[in-house]
């Protein structure tokens, strides 16, 4: 079966990190809860996956949180209003280099409470460092050295991959669709040439940032493989119907006759290494290690 | 109306309009998503002021609300005051100037100007501290005022005329080269530039707010000098010649005051509009079209209508901040509509 738009990775990866707590978490409830204000969408995954999302007061709207979660929305996250911050009385504000604007997050320290800043997470080895700062400051003990084991498992599955492929050349282009307008690809850049890079595939789209590409222009780069990411569920069920919708020129891609259509869901292409975004890249990977 | 009647009713207007101002800027300092309340706000402004001068510390409050009236509220209430009094006496003046209701202060390309030295520093120079943003803007503004007046400037002396035009071309232009820098920048710079583009109070800076308020002295000081011949030009040019008004160097200092007011209210809060559109048009419907009256009159209210509009920004969508010129050109948008319709009505 050559049918690409494979779910069971990021499934796969849930259920071994569920499994996984259930199995090595002591039950650590005695830690003292903070009022967290999570700035930046990878931090608060992070929090989440630390299950610490009942600590967050207040993060920034791009954050993903849980269903029932009662924290506010502060918007931008290199825009945060300082009062509005201190409104929700904090302990601890965790940020990312970006997390702004200098002014505010300076006032938040000044009205005493704690800042972290963690550091971008470039590779495995950030992001898992990232869990340990955030597992210690939260007091998530045990948690943290489970993520990190799961983290680490999924990035080693992933180098196998890569490994794997032996110097397969699968090339791939990420649309970004939107309904009316010209279409975006994906650059050398962006958070989405990560997740290609991650799961050993080669962007065809080989300039920065993201640049409005004919149909003419798509079919020209011949990619293996199409990438999209829709809001609407509907689509993100079926994006080849949806691409086809929007472009329907495409159809004499060939990719698009054999159905290499790979949904990533939004919240991997937040940027930084994130739990999300290695998710994406196993699903990616398993589409690729399926190719004829 | 006689010119009697119309004083009276300015003094009457215009202590009306310093009371409200009083009012809003007590509102302001006492509204914001951290609830401190409406009488312990002002005793923080009291303690907060006397301690510049020196240590005294009640208690009152606890130290982070303090720090809020201090560092946040204080602030951007004077900053919200002094933008809006100058933008909406650029805006009567422009449009005395003009002799066109529908100039802003904005006309003269320095919105223009002042948004395309921003989005350079942007975009190009990604990281940059905040004040060259503000001083690339300033700059901006400053030398596409100059543009457009060399432009407009002939041997046989400035016309109204090609100004607009030259004004509404170099806009034109302006727009293009942020589009230009909009398609080459990263998403972060985007999304800095669109924001920068709503314009915004939250972030005030005490230099700003110095600065702002200098400009506003000073701008203030010069147009209530020139209200009289202002006055003579609503007149016809040749008119105001006749009166004595030296045209030429009226429209000269009338437009680089506006652009130096205007230049440094975007550098500090980038744009925001309708404010220097709407505000004289209400003034205007009040006590007629006198400059003397007109001026003093437009700051106070604009002053207030940006302070009203910063307060709105700060508490309709709690603990985030909505952009302030967002509001102000909802605001002013159907404002704007309803003056072309009047014109309409004029016109046939």
């Amino acid at each position: 079966m050559d049918k690409l738009i494979l779910k069971c990775g990021a499934l796969k990866f849930s259920a071994a990190l569920v499994a996984a707590l259930a199995l090595g978490a002591s039950p650590t409830w005695a830690e003292d809860t903070q009022r967290i204000i999570s700035a930046g969408p990878g931090v608060t995954e992070l929090i989440v996956a630390l299950d610490k999302a009942e600590e967050l007061v207040a993060v920034d709207s791009s954050s993903a949180l849980p269903q029932g979660s009662k924290a506010k929305k502060l918007g931008y996250h290199r825009a945060l209003s300082a009062e509005g911050m201190l409104a929700e009385s904090p302990s601890v504000l965790i940020g990312t280099p970006v997390t702004g604007p200098k002014s505010a997050v300076e006032l938040v320290e000044d009205a005493g409470v704690r800042v972290v800043i963690l550091p971008d997470a470039q590779d495995g080895e950030g992001l898992l460092s990232n869990v340990d700062t955030l597992a210690n400051l939260l007091g998530a003990g045990s948690r943290g050295e489970v993520l990190k084991t799961s983290l680490a498992a999924s990035l080693d599955e992933l180098t196998n991959a890569r490994e794997a492929l032996k110097g397969q050349q699968v090339s791939m282009l990420f649309l970004l669709v939107q309904p009316g307008r010209a279409t975006r690809v994906g650059g050398s850049d962006t958070a989405v040439n990560m997740v290609i890079e991650l799961a050993g595939g080669v962007n065809a789209a080989d300039f920065g940032g993201y640049k409005t590409l004919s149909e003419e222009g798509i079919l020209a780069l011949e990619p293996d493989m199409i990438l999209v990411s829709f809001r609407d569920p509907e689509q993100a069920n079926n994006p080849k119907a949806a691409v086809l919708e929007a472009l329907p020129l495409l159809e004499h891609l060939p990719a698009m006759a054999q159905d290499r259509v790979f949904h990533i869901p939004g919240t991997a292409l937040m940027g930084g290494l994130g739990i999300s975004a290695i998710a994406a890249a196993q699903d990616l990977s398993q589409s690729m290690s399926q190719l004829p | 109306m006689s010119f009697h009647s119309s004083i009276n009713s300015y003094s009457s207007l215009r202590n009306l309009g310093l009371l409200a101002l009083l009012l809003t800027c007590g509102l302001s300092i006492s509204t914001g998503p951290l609830a401190i309340g409406f009488i312990n706000s002002l005793k923080g402004l009291v303690i907060g002021l006397v301690n510049t001068v020196t240590a005294w510390d009640p208690g009152t409050l606890a130290p982070h609300e303090q720090l809020i009236i201090n560092n946040v509220r204080l602030p951007r209430t004077l900053l919200a005051l002094c933008v809006g009094a100058t933008l909406a006496q650029c805006g009567a003046v422009m449009q005395g100037l003009f002799r066109n209701p529908l100039a802003d202060p904005g006309i003269i390309g320095v919105s223009a100007g002042a948004a395309f030295g921003a989005a350079i520093f942007i975009v190009l120079f990604a990281g940059a501290p905040e004040y060259a943003v503000a001083i690339g803007a300033f700059l901006g503004g400053l030398a596409t005022t100059l543009l457009v007046y060399r432009v407009a400037t002939s041997s046989s002396g400035t016309s109204v005329v090609m100004l607009l035009l030259a004004g509404v071309a170099v806009a034109a232009l302006f727009g293009a080269g942020i589009g230009v820098l909009t398609y080459i920048a990263n998403d972060m710079a985007l999304r800095d530039l669109s924001l920068w583009q709503m314009g915004s109070i939250a972030g005030a800076k005490w230099h700003f707010v110095w600065l702002s308020a200098a400009a506003l002295v000073v701008i203030s000081w010069q147009f209530h000098r020139s209200a009289k011949a202002l006055n003579a030009l609503l007149l016809g040019e040749a008119e105001a010649r006749h009166l004595g008004v030296d045209v030429e160097r009226l429209k000269y200092r009338m437009i680089f005051l506006c652009a130096l007011g205007v230049g440094i209210a975007v550098a500090g809060t980038g744009i925001i509009g309708f404010i220097g559109l709407v505000v004289p048009h209400i003034v205007r419907m009040m006590v007629g079209p006198d400059h003397r009256l007109l001026l003093p009159l437009s700051a106070l209210l604009g002053a207030v209508l940006l302070l009203i509009a910063d307060v709105g920004a700060r508490t309709l969508m709690p603990p985030s901040e909505v952009p302030v010129g967002l509001l102000t050109a909802l605001l002013g948008a159907p404002f704007f509509i309803y003056l072309l319709l009047k014109q309409r009505q004029r016109l046939f």
